[in-house]
């Protein structure tokens, strides 16, 4: 048995190689991996065997595109029976990377340490891969960055699904808790841009139940995610995940939370340390979803004091009473 | 360190490898594997496999012409590599949409890290990284998190491995005037941390940036004893003295916690299992299961019951009854 690999890499340097695409035959009878199987021929044997062939090609052409090579389809009209026959080619134009992209020792090393923040989740693959294609180019980074270990935090499990199910354009169906409900509903929805803001991931999606986008925080989804079978979302192609940034920080700016502070806490120090410092033992917190926030005040316990916004309030006594009722009782006094 | 190659794994490496060479060689296996960050193993075998593929000739057969040509003798005999010949590829490929956004977001997440100097070169190379693309990035996007505190004294310090001070208050709001040797600064998620050798304790800390006060440079070196320290991958190392506590949740709930380290101890019912988790101090218990209320309920010690307890009324106790 040939591996995948040699399979797939054959495939690749037959259609950088030829100048003028080949045609479906033409790879299925020769190209390494491929060719051992191949029937010549109309029989039933062949058809079958052939036919197998094509799957496996068709996977692979999936395959190789999603590693970043261009495959072209050329149609052209047989001379003979009139026929047309698609022809297929790697133009290496599109192939190799442009030649005024290059790098220098020190872009090396800021690339290498933005590589090296994905260490979670499918990603971390993908980031490898292309750490692998910019040490191809022989750049030494000089190793100034030292001291520093940045990570991309992917623990939510719905992330890799999503994100799989965004770049195949595709649609995906989950439960979703929405803030302030206590059932998860099923939501389908085509994910357009995935955006990590303030330690927490969202996504920006088109909703098909609603006709609307919608923003989901990826915390919220309470199920496996599952893509919708034979179904995908075509749309024009956006910086949405940029939208969905700016959207949340409009958010933040819009809405402030009052919160008192108890002087000389860890929660005085902290929370001090990222929105200022208390005046008359109260600080102004942006805040962009009342449930996040509500996540960070119910750590710091009676350190804290929420003064407005009243469902702000309401949320956290809601979250602590959930704690209180949960273990009250759990042990006699 | 280095994981089993997949096949997509392979293939790059062999798109890669290729233009590396034709540039490099002849390199040694051994600099050749490390460059790539496979193991030595991994790279002789993808050499030797190199040199059976190719491109399928005029005829439709793999001609000696057609596939890649290594010295033999040379990688036999010295495991050193020297490509005599290249069929196909010779130039670096671009980046697939997906590999180049983990890039674009990989940049923008340090960016909040590097050097001010360097932020303009962040950006600049976000915009070649999408030129280097086979399709439009994917969209992907990792906000910048500012640290808590000025750092530019930190990072001198880092840079010049000298000790530090400052003052540190910790979850129970006691203050307390550290020295350190500062070995390297973490951002994991949006949350900053110094780990560095604590001469107070004397032993390996990590301390949260937002709760130090203060930070100054001293002009005492770190010695190199302390500067050769490997890191372990977890934030907190667990003490002896650490309280290990039982709590039962979701087993798909597991990844919200992944952060304490939980062991799990055995499934309980309904998709539920038992886990151990080791806390310093009964507070970071009430604080972790307060975060995931009806989620995460703490089934034994007792004491760390009543303190998750006592911590949620005293909380409640601020706020008037209705």
């Amino acid at each position: 048995m040939v591996r995948v690999d040699e399979r797939l890499f054959s495939l690749i340097l037959a259609l950088i190689a030829s100048r003028h695409g080949l045609t479906k035959d033409q790879i299925l009878s020769t190209v390494y991996g491929y060719a051992p199987g191949y029937v010549s021929g109309s029989s039933t044997t062949a058809l079958q065997a052939n036919a197998s062939l094509d799957r496996m090609f068709e996977r692979d052409k999936e395959t190789i595109r999603d590693m970043g090579v261009v495959i072209e389809t050329l149609t052209q009209l047989d001379d003979i029976d009139d026929n047309k026959i698609q022809r297929y080619r790697i133009a290496e134009d599109a192939y190799q990377l442009p030649s005024d992209v290059r790098f220098t020792p020190h872009e090396m090393a800021l690339l290498e340490l933005a590589s090296s923040a994905w260490r979670e989740g499918s990603l971390s693959a993908e980031s490898r891969h292309a750490l692998t294609k910019l040490i191809s180019m022989g750049v030494t980074a000089d190793s100034q960055l030292i001291g520093v270990a940045p990570r991309i935090r992917v623990n939510d499990r719905a992330f890799d699904a999503l994100q799989a199910i965004q770049e195949a354009n595709g649609i995906a169906i989950f439960s979703y808790i929405k803030p302030g409900d206590t059932q998860a509903r099923e939501r389908t929805a085509a994910p357009l841009g995935l955006a990590q803001w303030q330690g927490n991931w969202f996504v920006l999606a088109f909703d098909t139940q609603a006709n609307a986008e919608r923003t989901f925080l990826l915390s919220r989804i309470v199920s496996d995610v599952r893509k919708l079978a034979n179904k995908t979302y075509e749309h024009d192609s956006e910086p949405f995940a940029a939208r969905l940034t700016m959207e949340l920080e409009d958010r933040a700016r819009g809405s402030e939370a009052v919160v008192e502070v108890a002087p000389q806490t860890d929660a005085a120090l902290r929370l001090g340390a990222l929105y200022g410092q208390a005046i008359e033992g109260r600080v102004l917190v942006p805040y962009a979803d009342v449930d996040l926030l509500t996540d960070e005040l119910v750590s710091f316990g009676n350190d804290v004091r929420v003064i407005a916004p009243p469902e702000l309030a309401a949320s956290v006594i809601a979250k602590l009473t959930v704690v209180l009722l949960t273990h009250e009782g759990m042990v006699t006094p | 360190m280095t994981p089993k190659l997949g096949a997509n794994d392979r293939v790059t490496l062999y798109l890669s490898l290729v233009p590396y060479l034709l540039q490099h060689s002849p390199v040694s296996v051994t600099e050749a594997a490390a460059r790539f960050h496979v193991s030595v193993a991994d790279m002789r075998d993808l050499v030797r496999k190199l040199s059976n593929l190719g491109i399928p000739g005029t005829e439709g057969y793999y001609l000696p012409n057609d596939l890649f040509e290594i010295n033999f003798d040379l990688f036999e005999d010295d495991d050193v590599i020297d490509l005599l010949n290249a069929v196909g590829i010779e130039a670096t490929p671009r980046f697939s949409g997906t590999e180049a956004a983990t890039l674009v977001a990989g940049l923008q997440f340090i960016s909040g890290v590097v050097d001010a100097e360097d932020r303009p070169s962040v950006t600049a190379l976000i915009q070649k990284i999408g030129l280097g693309a086979s399709a439009s990035p994917a969209n992907i996007l990792v906000s910048t998190p500012e640290p808590p505190i000025d750092i530019t004294a930190l990072r001198h310090a880092l840079s010049a491995h000298n000790r530090v001070h400052f003052e540190y208050r910790n979850a129970r709001g006691e203050n307390e005037t550290r020295t350190v040797s500062p070995l390297r600064l973490d951002l994991i998620g949006d949350t900053w941390y110094l780990r560095a050798w604590c001469h107070l304790r004397d032993a390996a800390r990590t301390f949260r940036l937002d709760r130090i006060e203060g930070l100054t440079e001293t002009n005492v070196a770190i010695s190199p004893e302390h500067q050769a320290l490997e890191l372990s991958e977890t934030l907190f190392d667990v003490r002896d003295t650490d309280l290990a506590v039982v709590v039962r949740l979701a087993e798909n709930a597991l990844p919200l916690i992944a952060e304490y380290h939980p062991v799990i101890e055995s499934a309980a019912s309904e998709g539920a299992v038992l886990a151990t988790i080791r806390f310093a101090h009964l507070t970071n218990v009430a604080r972790c299961v307060a975060r995931y209320p009806g989620i995460i309920t703490v089934v034994e010690p007792p004491e760390a019951i009543r303190a998750v307890a006592n911590y949620a009324s005293d909380a409640l106790n601020g706020y008037a009854k209705p």
